[in-house]
């Protein structure tokens, strides 16, 4: 073979590698194509084996031809490498009817989530606020004695309270269902003397309490209340006032426009009722606060002498004042909802909606 | 409770005052106000007539035809449909052209033929109640042509209050009480009740009283009045008392209503000539005895009562209700008038035991003042002397005054410090206002000593009036709360709280717990939820728990608010039927409380009193699914609680221990731990920790399938865990931080291993025959396939492990591999079982 008829084949399989490099439309292709010209069994590297069969003096020319040839195809391939890589990422660009609208979903294995239960929530953020002013969060039974729930919180034993329909009691004598978390409020006086804390003492107390009445959309048998006290030396009412004001600008993130008006419960003395401007109408009167413009929001007061003496401290020299906040109802508030009875109804269409 | 302001008005000036405004004044210094009514307002055009003729209707039977006097020189023929309209009746007669408060216009038109100009009004026309069967009559007296307005009483504003807010102020328990406490707040003049010279009473012979039981009877007035005529009280006072909300009876029982109204104090009338043996002895009622009350009812009486007896037996109930027998009738001519002073805690038992609750009782559980009884009769035996009881009615003998007790005077010690410390005053701040406060006090009718007391240092004593003695003024604090409330609790300047800065004292870790328990379940698709504390009876059947003890309530308006749950899962198991239409792969959690009856702890701070039951502070949580059966092998529910309960605690850090109950028989054959008789009793197990000492958390476990046939779950997979918060907490603390596991040094082989052994023998055995091989380098071994087949034979099964070897010295190689399937493959023949393949990864 002379290197006129080599040189001809080799153009001829240049022109095929050219051809093929600008058909290929994406990386696979392209590699094919390359791997048939341009690997090291490549059909254009073959070539080389040609240069036996030439004359020595011809050989080099041939062998710069051969590589004038895979540089010109490798060229050729890095340009449709090149283009093919546009392409696609111009492809990857394109509008193909992409439905962004269709709904998100969660790949499989992945559990679906559960959810708190809104008073949980609440509860929790109340607790947080109250331990960052130093309160200590307590527990009572929701089981409890007589004693706690009434003797020891002033109302002894022939007070109304004790005989009004209201209270469960228990077949066992002197036990009854507490009819609110005031209870912990002497349990937690004692404890808080057992341990020998600093006064003044802070601490509230969560948790459920029971009334023996008839459930309708905004009262239920069993409800959540937090009770508050605090006690100390020369504890007064503009204690408390400042206290309820900043417990209710935590609660609601704002200030709001309270007033203390008197309201007796036997375990305060004096006992207030604070009330607020209404948070719908803002005090204009509106169905929410009855036309009055105001909404009841704390019973409290300070801790009557006896409470004090029941709780172990002395009443000649410490005071306090105690408070008690509707968990429930501030839950209903909060959220929206239409009747108390959801609450504790246990419905996953409720919790659901809590997620 | 009701108080017509124009009352109030009688005894205190409030012509500057409206009404809404001494609505507003007594919420903010007294008492709350449920609302205020207006009544009889918008009658501009209803003018007071006399019907002068009064005859049939020519065409209509059920009408008549009037002529009235309206004053405006001429009468105006008016068709009336009321039966009860007369001739000679004063009337209120809407003219024509003006508008009743409902709307209707007046005007001229004929009725059947009949020109008929204006209306003769109702009650009900009138917007004053709902009597509507025929017109109301007026005072005869009433000026003709006047408005109606302008009669007394007429159009007034009814202060509604919230009786819940005065019970502690036996002095508010009627109209008087409510002006005293205006004058007060107003700073204006108190006028005096009016009431007759008791002490001027004809001689003559005093009705004989015994107060046998002078404990609980205190003083007893008794009143004899002759000549009385019974027949209606006044216009004016029947408008009153219906303003009060009470119905007018007859003259007598009116004007008592209408005193115990005004003063608050409750007396009662006996027809003289119906008491046997003319006296009365005021004594504790025997055992069985029995009295016939006003209502009809035969009562049985107690010992706890207290009765009015005459000289042959009960015959009204002290404080409560009269007896008929001695009731007052049309025929009555002479009566006994009892105004009294009874023990508060024995009127309200008794009135609770019987279902009694009259406004009478509800004063006198209120602790009343026992001056309050001489008030009432003179204010009583005034009107007597004004004609209402008939005009020969007066008081025929000397007021008999029993009983050894009067009203005391209580003194209380207090100091202006204390009382500027409990309103946040600084002394400086204090002193300034002491002279303001000593007169608020003042005006209270509370007297101080000594007198000059607004500069005194020391302490001063207060005398208080008999009718605020009885309970409300006891103790310095309730004298704080006088001059705070009176000074104005708008005028409190809040303060900060000082207090040294410091976090507050632990106990956090029961809330931190509950805090990680509750976020790990919700984190695993757990919903938390709160339910009631009370399980129905229907339930407790159902879960087969009926032969447990229960704190149970006795007094439940409702039959399924009785028995307190002893756990929170059977709370949550009676929640899965109804929820699983909703949600078919169902997981709830509830962390709460439950109470164990039989294990009472005694309290060291009350003595004498029973235990309260044992609190169980836990978690449950139950899983459930409805969907098709054939997605799920049979017990796949048992392994996902198991898998959850296990993934909860690791997220404690805690690792936990699953108990198969047969393991934990005692030498005696007793059980040293049990689950629930819902749970069923092959597939559960009980949970456990051993960080520092083996503790038992709780159990888990399959719905019995009993129970879950019962509860309408037959077929669906539940099952249910709970898990003690007490012992959480403990192993928590035993268990401390968790602890970094070092990086390996030198890669470790994993080895696959399987092995055959018959069905008796568990997956944990087999494990830790793996693990005994070689303890040191099995670094853990995971169960990943079961297998049964035919080649494998009957009764075989084969479990499979992955194997991770390791060791801390150096990089183990194919020797390491070769010599532990050697020695498991003897171990495994050993113990009966083989080993069938592994392989090398």
């Amino acid at each position: 073979m002379d290197i006129v008829a080599i040189q001809a084949e080799l153009n001829a399989l240049e022109a095929d590698c050219l051809r093929e490099l600008e058909a290929a439309t994406d990386a696979a292709q392209l590699d094919a194509v390359e791997r048939k010209y341009l690997g090291k069994q490549g059909s254009i590297k073959a070539m080389l084996s040609r240069l036996g069969q030439l004359p020595k003096e011809q050989r080099a020319e041939l062998g710069k031809l051969l590589n004038q040839s895979s540089a010109r195809a490798e060229a050729a391939a890095a340009a449709a490498r090149d283009r093919v890589k546009k392409g696609a990422l111009a492809a990857a660009l394109e509008d193909k009817g992409f439905d962004v609208t269709l709904p998100g979903r969660l790949p499989a294995g992945v559990l679906r989530p559960g959810s708190l239960h809104p008073l949980t929530r609440v509860r929790r953020e109340l607790e947080d606020l109250f331990t960052s002013m130093g309160y200590a969060v307590l527990d009572g039974p929701e089981v409890e004695l007589e004693h706690y729930n009434f003797d020891d919180l002033n109302t002894p034993p022939d007070h109304p309270a004790r005989e009004s329909q209201d209270t469960f009691w228990t077949t066992t004598p002197g036990i009854c269902l507490r009819s609110h978390t005031s209870p912990v409020q002497v349990r937690g006086m004692r404890w808080w003397r057992k341990q020998g804390f600093e006064l003044p003492m802070r601490a509230i107390a969560p948790g459920r309490v029971f009334r023996n009445e008839t459930v309708d959309a905004s009262h239920e048998h069993t409800f959540h209340q937090l009770e508050g006290i605090v006690v100390g030396e020369g504890i007064s009412i503009a204690h408390l006032l400042h206290s309820m004001k900043t417990l209710l600008r935590g609660v609601f993130g704002r200030e709001l426009t309270v007033r203390l008006r008197p309201g007796f419960f036997p375990f305060v003395e004096p006992g207030f009722e604070l009330d607020a401007q209404c948070l719908h109408c803002g005090g204009k009167g509106c169905a929410f606060c009855k036309h009055s413009g105001w909404v009841e929001l704390l019973p409290c007061g300070l801790v009557h002498p006896h409470v004090i003496a029941a709780g172990g401290f002395d009443p000649g020299k410490h005071t306090g004042f105690a408070f008690g906040l509707g968990l429930s109802r501030l839950v209903c508030l909060r959220h929206g909802i239409d009747d108390v009875r959801h609450l504790l109804s246990g419905d996953v269409r409720v919790l659901g909606s809590f997620v | 409770m009701k108080i017509p302001y124009s009352w109030l008005g009688e005894y205190v000036d409030l012509r500057e005052t409206a009404p809404q405004r001494v609505a507003e004044l007594l919420t903010l210094r007294t008492c709350e106000v449920d609302a205020v009514h207006h009544v009889g307002g918008g009658l501009e055009g209803v003018k007071i007539g006399h019907v002068v003729e009064c005859g049939k209707h020519p065409n209509a039977d059920k009408l008549s035809v009037t002529k009235v006097d309206v004053g405006i020189g001429e009468t105006l023929q008016i068709v009336c449909g009321a039966p009860n309209v007369a001739a000679g009746q004063r009337v209120a007669v809407a003219v024509p052209g003006s508008k009743l408060p409902n709307g209707m216009e007046i005007g001229e038109r004929a009725m059947r033929g009949v020109t008929s100009r204006g209306m003769i009004c109702s009650e009900r026309e009138l917007g004053l109640g709902d009597e509507h069967d025929g017109i109301l009559v007026l005072e005869s007296e009433a000026e003709v042509g006047k408005p109606v307005a302008s009669l007394r009483s007429f159009e007034d504003w009814v202060i509604e209050i919230d009786n819940k807010s005065v019970n502690h102020r036996p002095d508010l328990w009627g109209v008087y009480g409510f002006a005293r406490e205006l004058a007060c707040v107003l700073g204006r003049e108190l006028c005096t009740l009016p009431g007759a010279d008791l002490s001027k009473a004809p001689a003559g012979e005093s009705f004989p009283v015994v107060v046998s039981d002078d404990g609980r009877c205190r003083r007893y007035l008794a009143g004899v009045l002759a000549g009385v005529q019974v027949g209606a009280a006044p216009a004016w006072m029947r408008r009153r008392l219906r303003l009060c909300g009470a119905r007018a009876i007859s003259n007598i029982v009116d004007v008592t209503n209408y005193v115990m109204f005004e003063i608050g104090q409750p007396t009662h009338a006996f027809d003289r000539a119906k008491l046997r043996g003319g006296r009365i002895d005021v004594r504790t009622a025997r055992d069985g005895e029995t009295l016939v009350t006003l209502d009809g009812q035969t009562r049985k009486l107690l010992s706890s009562d207290l009765v009015i007896a005459d000289g042959e037996g009960a015959t009204g109930l002290a404080g409560v209700m009269g007896g008929a027998m001695s009731e007052v009738s049309e025929a009555t001519s002479e009566i006994v008038l009892e105004s009294a002073s009874f023990d508060a805690a024995t009127v309200r038992r008794t009135a609770a035991r019987l279902g009694l609750r009259s406004e009478a009782s509800a004063r006198f559980e209120k602790s009343l003042d026992p001056e309050g009884a001489d008030a009432a009769l003179s204010r009583i035996v005034a009107f007597v002397e004004q004609g209402l009881f008939g005009s020969a009615a007066r008081l025929a003998a000397p007021v008999t005054m029993a009983g050894k007790g009067r009203g005391i005077r209580r003194k209380v010690i207090f100091t202006w410090r204390g009382v500027e410390e409990r309103l946040g005053l600084t002394a400086e701040e204090g002193r300034s206002e002491r002279a303001s406060w000593a007169s608020i006090l003042s005006r209270l009718g509370i007297v101080l000593e000594p007198a000059a007391a607004q500069s005194a240092e020391g302490e001063i004593t207060a005398t208080i009036p008999t009718y605020r003695s009885t309970k409300d003024l006891t103790e310095p604090i309730d004298l704080v709360e006088e001059i705070a409330r009176l000074r104005g609790y708008e005028n409190v300047v809040p303060r900060p709280l000082a207090a040294p800065v410091l976090p507050p004292p632990s106990q956090g870790a029961r809330r931190a717990l509950v805090r990680r328990v509750e976020d790990r379940l919700a984190a695993l698709g757990f919903r938390g939820l709160e339910s009631y504390s009370f399980l129905p009876d229907a339930l407790i059947e159902k879960l087969g728990l009926s032969s447990r003890s229960f704190v149970t309530v006795k007094n439940s308006i409702v039959v399924d608010q009785s028995r307190v749950r002893r756990a929170v899962l059977p709370s949550l198991l009676g929640l899965v039927e109804r929820n699983l239409a909703l949600e078919p792969d169902l997981r709830l959690f509830e962390v709460g409380k439950g109470y164990l009856p039989e294990r009472p702890r005694q309290d060291p701070w009350v003595g004498g009193q029973p235990g309260e039951p044992l609190e169980v502070h836990s978690v449950a949580g139950v899983l459930a699914r409805s969907g098709p059966q054939s997605d799920h092998f049979d017990g796949a529910i048992f392994y996902e609680a198991k898998g959850f309960v296990g993934s909860l605690l690791d997220g404690l850090d805690l690792r936990a221990e699953f108990v198969p109950l047969d393991r934990l028989v005692r030498p005696d054959g007793t059980f040293a731990a049990k689950v629930p008789a819902y749970l069923h009793p092959k597939r559960s197990m009980i949970v456990g920790v051993s960080h520092k000492a083996p503790r038992i958390l709780g159990y888990f476990g399959e719905l019995h399938p009993e129970v879950a046939e019962r509860l309408g779950l037959l077929g669906i997979s539940v099952a249910g865990f709970e898990l003690d918060l007490d012992a959480m907490e403990v192993a928590c603390g035993e268990a401390g931080a968790r602890r970094f596991t070092p990086i390996p040094k030198f890669p470790g082989i994993t080895v696959d291993v399987a092995l055959a052994a018959p069905e008796s023998v568990r997956a944990d055995e087999l494990e830790a025959l793996v693990r005994a091989t070689d303890a040191k380098l099995c670094r853990s071994i995971a169960l990943f396939d079961v297998y049964r087949s035919a080649e494998l034979g009957a009764g075989l099964r084969s479990v499979a492990f992955h194997v991770e070897l390791r060791s801390d010295e150096r990089t183990l190689g194919d020797a390491d591999e070769s010599s532990f399937l050697k020695a498991l493959a003897g171990r495994a023949e050993q113990a009966g079982f083989t080993l069938r393949g592994w392989s090398a990864k």
